[in-house]
């Protein structure tokens, strides 16, 4: 059975840079980050952590969201359903194609609704079990955001929350397609959404996962430094739009890049909270898989990379990188978490504006053609996806 | 779809109320007694219920579950859930008679991963009570917990991936891996879903007072409500041809896995089980099965007023008037609610269904509804005919989840 060709249509973002395409690129293009300080009056942070993280929270969703319908949703539920109905506008589609169209949504969260989750625990913790909210309670779900986003568009085809940290961005997509080439759904709503609230934020820090103040008070992540001390936090939402290349040619809508193929592998040598040695095991299985779809090193002219500043992330990321390429072959690489920081699927929605020129790394000429994305999770999930210029 | 290679379960394993091990979790579900005692991991008198169907420490451990149990002295960081996971992932793997699982893909479904762990730590961090929070109790704490301390037992390579859409968590794993082998990209799956109660989940039930005070009675008339489980069940799964290989003995054929949403309401299914009826008719329709080719339905069958009723109303949908007569059954009056493992664990219970050619019955006094009359089974039944058993989940948020097994036949 031939497989249905899947684009990318549409793309919503809700970062810390601002919502939508513009605010990202001018971020990517800008080199810095959006940064802002972590409420840490709970006392959950360790004197001299890191205090920053790129927080979203303060965007005006009203464009795509009325305030009357945020009420009733989490943050993060809050940030799918504004990012997926910027998705939708910007690949000319409407609520009533979605409810047509049989949409699959699937959603990657790395820690859910923590905000929510926190509050619940923490009513019952100190002021008892029957004071647990059920409104925090059902909102407190990873698939809340999923099934939000089907529930504001009628979206009828699978609803899956993915779970899986790092990676999950990568993985909903690939998800996502394999949907509409199985011809489940004619739509898919993919991509990621994340808070960052004190506590996540915090342990994230006792972990040493954060990248440290320098002695100017700046934090960030920067991917492949050799003094690289941790990535930063963002929370926000990246939802793209998967059809049929069929279908959309049709439609006569702006194509953003078709989705090739895509890759999962495990590196059992990782640890539950950190990245693991196998790079030769994860290169190989990557090797084979694209090998199955017609690929190979050479056709790449750009790796968006999924290096964040993390040391042993970065470093099995490299090793990764030159087991799989030729030595001396590896093909220019971006590295846009140093601006949109770890989670909420910023690096994704990077990888899409790469195949309209933007956010490319210094000297890169023209357009890639093909380029490969790359999440490797804490804990050994990875997964790669292959992007093409339509 | 249906035209790929065949995709068979060769292993099964289970953790439930009923002990470590599928054969427990099987006679205790032909028994009319539930495992549904007084919890005992925390204290409820706070809490407006007091049952649940806990684990039972393997005997010879200390009473504290989490405390270490045989065969995880080196992995201190591993959380309840995935000492679960692992468990029931060891049965399955030695029933398939230990398949190379370094090439496996691993698909692991959970709810609230480490939580139970994760109030621990957040009480002592809050003063709640004293004591250090010791950072070594979050890592495994994790949705993807319970997957991945498979993965890494495994020493897997293939692609690995934790779904967490609450109650249907566990069967849209299995339903990813059955994916993922038609496609080609591994020849061999463990697929599964963990969850071990917590105070989450306990004080959440119960705060949409959707707990019954006593054990939980699916499709009875006077249902009110369910009893939250604790547990994990594992499947492996693989292709056809590297069954034969191995010289593995397939215990039963996976047909299908669909999944849609109601896109209704957070936690009230679709009153008219219209979201369920289609994830049913998308997995008859990937397994080219009419729907009088259905033997039995494993109902998600919760006990509550409105799951039940949706459920029926979705099997009257796709199987009209035979929907009366089709045999229906459920875990959960024995084994209570269990979560991101129920489609697991149910998928599992439904295999077994299919070898031994009997229907558990679903424990429980009471009529059964006139409102939802399933031909609910009571006693254990052996039809004439027991082929193809459907295995149904919904969840939170309006998830549906359908997986279709079918009894070997070598072709």
């Amino acid at each position: 059975m031939s497989r249905e060709s899947v684009v990318v249509t549409g793309l919503g973002t809700i970062l810390g840079c601002g919502p939508g395409r513009t605010a990202l690129a001018e971020a990517l293009a800008s080199g810095r980050p959006h940064l802002a300080a972590v409420d840490t009056s709970s006392g959950y942070h360790l004197p001299g952590g890191p205090r920053l993280a790129s927080l979203a929270h303060h965007v005006d969703l009203s464009p795509w969201l009325p305030p009357r319908a945020a009420r009733r949703l989490s943050q993060p539920s809050k940030f799918a359903v504004a990012a997926a109905r910027m998705a939708l506008e910007g690949a000319v589609l409407t609520a009533d194609d979605v409810a047509e169209q049989g949409t699959a949504v699937v959603l990657a969260t790395a820690f859910g609704t923590a905000r929510f989750a926190e509050a619940l625990i923490r009513d019952i913790l100190t002021q008892g079990p029957e004071a647990a909210s059920p409104f925090h309670f059902s909102e407190s779900v990873a698939n809340a955001p999923a099934a939000q986003v089907a529930i504001a568009l009628g979206a009828h085809g699978a609803n899956v929350a993915v779970t899986q940290r790092e990676a999950g961005p990568i993985l909903a997509v690939a998800a996502g397609a394999r949907e509409i080439e199985l011809g489940r759904s004619r739509l898919a709503l993919v991509g990621a959404t994340d808070e960052i609230n004190p506590l996540v934020h915090a342990i994230l820090g006792r972990f040493r996962a954060l990248a440290m103040p320098d002695a100017a008070g700046h934090e960030q992540g920067r991917p492949f430094d050799p003094e690289r001390n941790g990535f930063h936090a963002a929370e926000g939402s990246t939802v793209l739009v998967l059809e049929g290349e069929r279908s959309a040619r049709l439609r006569g809508v702006e194509v953003l890049a078709r989705v090739r193929s895509s890759v999962r592998a495990f590196d059992p040598t990782a640890p539950p909270h950190d990245w693991g040695h196998g790079a030769e095991t994860l290169a190989d299985r990557l090797r084979a898989q694209l090998q199955r779809d017609g690929l190979e090193a050479k056709d790449f002219d750009l790796v968006v990379s999924g290096a964040s500043g993390s040391r042993r992330g970065d470093a099995l990321e490299s090793d990764v990188l030159n087991h799989f390429f030729a030595a001396g072959r590896i093909p220019p690489i971006a590295t846009p978490k140093s601006v949109v920081g770890e989670y909420g699927g910023g690096a994704l929605a990077a990888a899409i504006l790469a195949l309209s020129g933007e956010g490319l790394p210094p000297g890169f000429g023209g357009r890639p053609r093909r380029l490969l994305t790359s999440a490797l999770a804490a804990g050994g999930a990875s997964a790669w996806l292959v992007l093409e210029s339509p | 779809m249906s035209g790929g290679e065949r995709i068979v379960v060769t292993g099964l394993g289970a953790v439930t109320g009923w002990g470590v091990g599928v054969d427990e979790l099987w006679e205790g579900l032909l028994s009319p007694q539930p495992a549904i005692r007084p919890v005992v991991r925390f204290d409820t008198t706070q809490h407006r219920t007091r049952l649940g169907s806990e684990v039972p420490p393997p005997e010879g451990t200390p009473s504290d579950p989490r405390g270490r149990v045989d065969g995880f002295e080196r992995h201190l960081r591993l959380s309840l859930s995935d000492r679960f996971a692992l468990l029931a992932t060891r049965q399955a793997v030695a029933q398939a008679g230990f398949p190379d699982t370094r090439r496996a893909g691993v698909f692991f479904g959970s709810s609230t991963g480490g939580m139970l762990e994760s109030e621990d730590f957040y009480a002592r961090l809050c003063g709640v009570i004293p004591g250090r929070a010791p950072l070594s109790w979050i890592p495994s704490q994790q949705y993807n917990g319970p997957g991945d301390a498979v993965a890494r037992e495994l020493e897997a390579t293939g692609p690995v991936t934790t779904l967490s859409s609450a109650c249907t968590s566990g069967a849209l794993s299995i339903a990813d891996a059955l994916d993922s082998l038609r496609s080609g990209e591994i020849d061999l799956a463990v697929a599964g879903g963990s969850d071990s109660l917590c105070q989450l989940t306990y004080a959440g039930f119960n705060s949409l007072r959707a707990v019954d005070l006593a054990p939980s009675r699916p499709f009875r008339e006077d249902r009110a409500g369910l009893t939250l489980g604790e547990g994990a069940g594992a499947v492996v799964l693989e292709t056809l041809s590297s069954a034969r290989k191995r010289g593995a003995t397939p215990l039963a054929e996976l047909l299908a896995g669909a999944s849609t949403c109601d896109a209704h309401h957070m936690t009230a299914p679709s009153p008219q089980g219209a979201g369920a009826a289609a994830a049913i008719r998308r997995a008859l329709s990937e397994a080219t099965l009419q729907p009088e080719q259905v033997d039995f339905v494993s109902a998600h069958g919760t006990g509550t007023p409105l799951n039940d009723a949706a459920e029926w109303q979705a099997l009257a949908a796709v199987f009209g008037e035979r929907a009366a007569d089709l045999p229906v059954t459920s875990v959960k009056g024995s084994i209570g609610h269990l979560l991101g493992a129920a489609g697991a664990v149910e998928a599992v219970v439904t295999v077994r269904c299919l070898l031994e050619g009997v229907i558990h019955p679903t424990p429980g006094d009471g009529d059964v509804d006139p409102e939802a009359p399933v031909h609910l089974v009571r006693r254990p039944e052996s039809p004439q005919r027991l082929q193809v058993g459907l295995s149904l989940n919904l969840a939170f948020g309006g998830s549906n989840a359908a997986l279709l097994f079918r009894r070997w036949s070598p072709p």
